[in-house]
């Protein structure tokens, strides 16, 4: 149709002219604007993990080994290729083989402290669906950077790490492994109460003691050793605050710690869905039941929800 | 770049169009530039179509590539779940799916009602044709080409509010007639105990649906089997006999013909009318869309009476083309109206015919938006209404089983590919 | 044969020069709309923020224009610009806006990938976690003043959050709930009385004179006591809670106070609960008894036909939720009827099923509607989510949800009087059996179950085809069981992506990061346990190893 319209070939050129520029326009679009560190961050923090690749290889090409702008290159390259999508073998051989080098050649020792815990990431998930999980190498590779850093914070969250790959084989007779991943982070924690992750490994601990184990006088031990410390998923809690509540009244006898839980449930997490129980909970125990804003929006005429039916009307 | 090392040499004016004896270097020079001026031409017509083959590969041919990719793929839609799991999809499609397979049950019976629902246009057609006066055949061409602008959905939801229990036309058109209660009659006595009169008794009913079961199989859909592998039989005894006389031909035509119509038959008889009584006639308010067993007949009816407009005009155009000679030939010969259907029109318009049910059946096999908007996700009550497309939605949309549908709609690209080429080959045209 | 050129040219070149001359003038009209959009979005003296939204249902563009002209008396220099677009149009546009980087500064999230996917919000949004857990500076005036943004409205700001990001990516504005609309002309009419039923019993009782009215008036084909916009699922949904709440304490393994689908699986298994338990057959009877005094057939009613209807005084009582409540209440006005919305009626102590009942379904935990996201490309994304404050303030979101007769979020916000009914109920209970556990099972529900309560299928069927589906392991239970487990471990995985860039971004600019946020991510990878979990649950509770069950249907193990 566009022959009849153009007709002669004078046109016909014209027209093949506007696409060229057009396609060098499309081009020019398309192509990074400049590849370095700025745009590399970018990438990153958009998850653009192609773009990221591009950017960092092109900054590898000229980066001189060992310096700054190298080691977060190769560091960035590395959890690039570690989450591109769709991973496969080769993209995570990749990502070791960048790791490895942060390791072997960077100066900036947290870069080497986080291409450690990497390795011991890529060990622990299954990756693409050929990979196989290593525990035992995951593991190892936590452990290695505990020996490395003990006195970094990282090495906190390396412990953690390490216990979790106990705790998670479920599998095992008799928990034997549940249990020493317990035991490691309780040992860890005495050291180091204060450390950042304390809050995150008691919840894990407890969690651990509560299934599997169904040790619920140590679960609840644990949880309220959370509750000190404060706990990490704010706003959030509810669930916890509830299995708390239920392994003191209905397990272990102990209303004074249920009625505590019951009542955060009111006054922190009252829509988690749990509040409303909570009250009629407290009363049960025989406590006094704390107010809540969201009750506050309840229209004083209706009825309660309990046993009865309720309505609640209006005539506009 | 030297012009004359690659031949690139304007052709003398006129020269192009001369005879020049064999071997001469004019010859090959003026051939060249008489080859190269047209192959200009061809490159810039090429290059003109580039934009639409690029659409074409980018927007048709790429997502079916990615179609075919990912039906190998356990993905749900996200780049965090693409697994290659080989022929898992097609090989849990034909063995973990039962609902896949029912859905063609109902294909099947709404290819057949399709058919017979094709008739109405073709007629319509032929009495526009033979409209003696151009005025006022110009006046019903325009009134069929107006609903073409009316949306689909306009037209779905006017159908549905027909359906209606309580307010739609058809109800109130079979109260006001009487019809509804020869309905409920019908329900009652067909739904016969063994005791009753009716058309189809339990007696039958059993003997048909079950004791002739066979590899899990009813005996109606053996019967339709059958009729489909005589159909092979005959395709292959022709193509073995293609240029002599083919004495069992006609044998397996008719016995495919016999089997399909007559297991057609029973099993909109007896697959989809159940042998306990509905009640739902009796109040007036019986709910076409609502109850599981009327659901294929409320499909079925959907449209009434059947007259597609662009199907009219395309045999309309049939039609046109056919050259008033021949009808002066037949009237000459004493044929009447019905041989000059039979003799002439319908044969003439078989292109017409053929193209037609290619697209029927394409939307027939395809079609989903339709059962979603009609009957929802899971095809109504029963899932009476699911047919493949709308199987294949929900398995992308309801279950984030994308790779899967895509395996669903390969087995379908298939299926309607084999009919296709059946169609092309078997549905004799006349020129 | 020779061929008369002339006729035929003008004519050809008429038809085209109309066709181009229409092209050219629709092509300019567009140039010049843009530019002048353009130039006024980029006027550098005045600060424009544009909000787009697909929400055309009647009022609420008007209800958003009376809070913007109060926020713009607020904020002199500032003009808010709404852009309602089509929601079947909403998807293309937003997408197309994003790409080429004119997007709105607030856009509600939702209709498009781009708008609901992980992977494009990060690219395109502002995460919202460090700012909301700062007070509202427009509550300075009320008791709300020092409590954090989030925790002041009613959902704690759930609707915004992205699980998989781990961030909130959005304000909630408003909230949605299911009630039932009463014509209480009608029931006067019919019963005598227009008094409003308290309970189950009565409203059944109701349902039932009404029957007897049309019979005796002739109307037996035209008067339905009830219709719901969304089939009987929906008032099934509101009734689960009620009847099965009393299961939690023996179906909740994990304690977490709810029934999960994968719970109620193993008590299903373990005969813990069954579809012939009293408490079930009360749920399951008790819908049957609404659906037959709903239309014949109901599942092929629609949403806009049960509107209709109701609107018609062809129906008694119509079952939607709070965003058709406006329409609704215009075409009783029309139709000259007395409306009335009450929640789904319970049945009492003394009537039947009433000794299954333990409570009703608090709405406490619903989850904010109507959000919207900040752009990245923003210009004035601090302007933008300044009035996202003031939107959600008591004072704004009164504006807003009562003029749009919606329901508010902000906790205190009063209701228009027609939404006073719709504010969420935070008194009852929450766990419920939950039997569609797989898609295949849900699709038996959807499909099976509603053939019993049409009155067209014995409970049996259901119940046969139910059992035959849930206990098939290549695609009920067991399967679904899998999939559970399979994206667990995926779940963990997806976090490594987003907890590796917080990591990596922390390195490269220290403090540059939320450390609440990693920590966060690091918890709720810990306890999905790579999935592990699942396969313990599956050897303990299911006495099976689960590599034999699921080795011959699935592809791919760890």
């Amino acid at each position: 149709m566009l022959v009849f319209v153009l007709g002669d070939g004078g046109r016909v050129k014209n027209l093949s002219i506007c696409l060229i520029l057009l396609s060098i326009c499309f081009a020019s679009g398309f192509a990074p604007a400049q590849d370095d560190l700025a745009g590399a961050r970018v990438a990153l923090a958009e998850l653009e993990w192609r773009g990221a690749i591009r950017r960092y290889t092109a900054i590898l090409e000229t980066a001189k080994p060992g310096s700054a702008e190298w080691t977060e290159a190769t560091y960035g390259l590395g959890i690039s290729h570690h989450h591109v999508q769709p991973p496969s073998s080769e993209t995570i051989s990749a990502a070791m083989r960048q790791y490895q080098q942060i390791i072997d050649q960077a100066s900036d020792q947290r870069y080497v402290a986080r291409a450690m815990m990497n390795i011991g990431r890529v060990h622990e998930l299954r990756d693409y669906p050929e990979d196989v999980v290593d525990l035992t190498k995951a593991r190892e590779a936590y452990e290695k950077v505990v020996a490395r850093f003990p006195n970094d914070p990282i090495a906190g969250e390396a412990v953690l790490r390490a216990a979790s790959t106990l705790v998670m084989a479920f599998d095992e007779p008799n928990y034997e492994q549940v249990k020493s991943g317990i035991t490691m982070l309780e040992k860890w924690l005495a050291a180091h109460p204060d450390d950042a992750l304390a809050s995150v490994m008691w919840q894990y601990i407890g969690d651990a003691y509560f299934r599997p184990l169904a040790d619920y006088e140590n679960a609840l031990r644990a949880y309220e050793n959370v509750d000190r410390l404060g706990w990490t998923d704010q706003g959030n809690q509810g669930p916890w605050y509830w299995r708390a509540a239920q392994l003191a009244e209905r397990f272990l006898d102990k209303p004074d710690i249920a009625a505590k839980y019951y009542a955060k449930i009111i006054m922190e997490t009252p829509n988690s869905g749990k509040a409303y129980e909570s009250m009629e909970s407290l009363r049960r125990l025989g406590k006094p039941v704390p107010s809540s804003p969201l009750f506050e929006t309840v229209a004083p005429s209706t009825q309660p929800a309990a046993g009865t039916a309720s309505t609640q009307r209006s005539e506009p | 770049m030297s012009t004359t090392n690659t031949g690139l040499t304007r052709a003398p004016a006129g020269g192009a169009g001369k005879i020049h004896p064999p071997g001469s270097t004019g010859v090959a020079q003026s051939a060249i530039a008489g080859y190269w001026q047209r192959s200009k031409l061809y490159l810039v017509l090429m290059g003109l179509m580039l934009p639409s083959i690029a659409g074409l590969i980018l927007f048709t041919y790429y997502p079916q590539y990615g179609a075919i990719k990912y039906s190998f793929f356990d993905w749900d839609g996200s780049e965090s779940r693409e697994e290659f799991i080989g022929w898992k999809n097609y090989t849990d499609a034909f063995t973990v799916d039962p609902l896949f397979w029912q859905s063609f049950k109902l294909v099947l019976i709404l290819l057949a009602a399709n058919v017979l629902k094709m008739w109405p246009s073709i007629m319509a057609a032929i009495v526009l044709h033979r409209l003696k006066s151009e005025r006022f055949q110009y006046i019903y061409r325009v009134l069929f080409v107006v609903p073409m602008i009316i949306p689909g959905v306009v037209s779905l939801l006017v159908w549905k509010s027909f359906y209606d229990g309580n307010t739609g036309a058809l109800n109130a058109f079979l109260n006001a007639t009487g019809l509804m209660s020869a309905l409920d009659w019908l329900d009652r006595t067909m739904a016969g105990d063994g005791t009753s009169v009716g058309l189809v008794n339990t007696g039958i009913a059993k003997a048909v649906r079950d004791q002739f079961e066979i590899f899990g199989i009813h005996g109606i859909w053996w019967m339709i089997i059958i009729g489909v592998l005589l159909i092979i039989a005959r395709m292959i005894s022709g193509n073995i006999k293609k240029n002599r006389a083919n004495p069992i031909a006609p044998y397996l035509s008719g016995g495919a013909a016999l089997m399909i119509i007559v297991g057609l038959a029973l099993a909109l008889v007896f697959c989809t009318w159940p042998t306990r009584p509905m009640n739902v006639f009796s109040m007036g308010t019986t709910p076409w869309l609502g109850n599981p067993n009327l659901i294929i007949p409320s499909v079925i009816f959907w449209g009434f009476p059947w007259v597609g407009t662009v199907g009219v005009l395309i045999y309309l155009a049939g039609l046109q083309n056919i050259s008033i000679d021949v009808y002066e030939a037949a009237e000459l010969d004493g044929v009447g109206s019905i041989g000059k259907f039979f003799q002439i029109e319908l044969p003439l318009i078989m292109t017409q015919v053929r193209i037609n049910l290619i697209f029927m059946t394409i939307g027939t096999i395809t079609d989903y938006g339709f059962f979603l908007l009609l009957l929802g996700p899971y095809g109504g009550p029963g899932s009476k209404g699911m047919v493949p497309g709308l199987y294949m939605y929900s398995a992308a949309f309801i279950e984030q089983r994308f790779g899967y549908a895509c395996a669903l709609g390969m087995i379908l690209f298939v299926i309607l590919l084999s009919i296709t080429i059946f169609y092309q080959r078997y549905v004799r045209v006349d020129k | 044969m020779s061929i008369d050129t002339r006729a035929e040219k003008p004519a050809r070149l008429g038809g085209n020069l109309l066709g181009v001359t229409m092209l050219v003038v629709a092509f300019v009209v567009s140039l010049i709309v843009s530019t002048v959009n353009t130039l006024r979005i980029e006027r550098p003296n005045e600060t424009i923020i544009r909000i787009a939204h697909w929400q055309l249902e009647k009022g609420y563009r008007e209800a958003l224009d009376i809070a913007i002209k109060e926020y713009q008396r607020r904020n002199p220099g500032v003009k808010i610009e709404q852009m309602g677009v089509t929601e079947k149009l909403y998807n293309q546009w937003i997408n197309t806006q994003l790409i080429s980087g004119t997007a709105p500064d607030l856009c509600e999230m939702g209709q498009s990938n781009m708008l609901t996917k992980d992977e494009y919000t990060v690219k395109y949004f502002i995460p919202l976690s460090n700012l909301i857990t700062r007070p509202n500076p427009y509550n300075a005036n009320n008791n709300l003043k020092d409590t954090p943004w989030k925790e002041t409205l009613l959902d704690g700001m759930r609707g915004g959050f992205r699980e998989g990001l781990q961030e909130y990516y959005g304000v909630p504005t408003t909230l949605i709930s299911m009630r039932l609309f009463v014509n209480r002309t009608l029931l006067k009419q019919a019963t005598g009385s227009d008094a409003l039923p308290e309970t189950f019993g009565e409203w059944m009782a109701q349902c039932r004179a009404i029957r007897e009215y049309a019979k005796k008036t002739g109307q037996e084909r035209s008067l339905i006591p009830i219709v719901s916009c969304y089939g009987i699922q929906s008032i099934k949904g509101t009734y689960e809670v009620p009847f099965t709440s009393s299961y939690e304490r023996e179906l909740d393994l994990d304690l977490n106070g709810d029934v999960l689908p994968i719970e109620t699986y193993i008590g299903y298994r373990k005969k813990q609960v069954t579809l012939q338990d009293p408490s079930m057959q009360a749920l399951f009877k008790s819908m049957k008894m609404v659906g037959d005094q709903m239309q014949l057939g109901f599942s092929g009613m629609d949403r806009q036909t049960a509107q209709y209807t109701f609107a018609n005084q062809r129906a008694a009582f119509l079952s939607t939720g709070s965003w058709d409540a406006s329409g609704v209440a215009q075409q009783a006005e029309t139709s000259g009827f007395d409306l009335a919305v009450i929640q789904m009626p319970l049945p009492a102590e003394d009537e039947e099923f009433g000794a299954y009942i333990r409570g009703r379904q608090n709405e406490a935990s619903s989850n904010g509607a109507g959000v919207y996201g900040v752009y990245k490309n923003s210009k004035h994304a601090e302007q933008a989510l300044d009035f996202m404050m003031f939107l959600t303030s008591r004072e704004g979101n009164e504006i807003l949800n009562q003029n749009s007769e919606w329901p508010p979020l902000t906790i205190g916000a009063k209701p228009s009087k027609l939404m006073e009914p719709f504010q969420p109920d935070p008194r009852g209970y929450n766990a419920r059996v939950n039997l569609g556990f797989g898609p295949r099972v849900s699709q038996v529900i959807n499909a099976e179950l509603v053939n019993y309560f049409q009155g067209f299928a014995p409970f049996s069927e259901f119940e046969r085809i139910y059992n035959e589906v849930i206990l098939d392991p290549r695609r009920g239970g067991d399967w679904a069981w899998w999939n559970e487990y399979d994206l667990r471990r995926r779940d963990v995985r997806n976090k490594e992506r987003v907890l590796a860039q917080d990591l990596a971004l922390e390195l490269i600019t220290p403090g540059s990061r939320d450390p609440n946020r990693t920590r966060r991510a690091v918890l709720q990878q810990l306890t999905r346990y790579n999935g592990t979990d699942y396969l313990w649950l599956f050897r303990t509770e299911r006495e099976a190893d689960p590599f034999v069950a699921w080795k011959d249907f699935q592809p791919v193990f760890p």
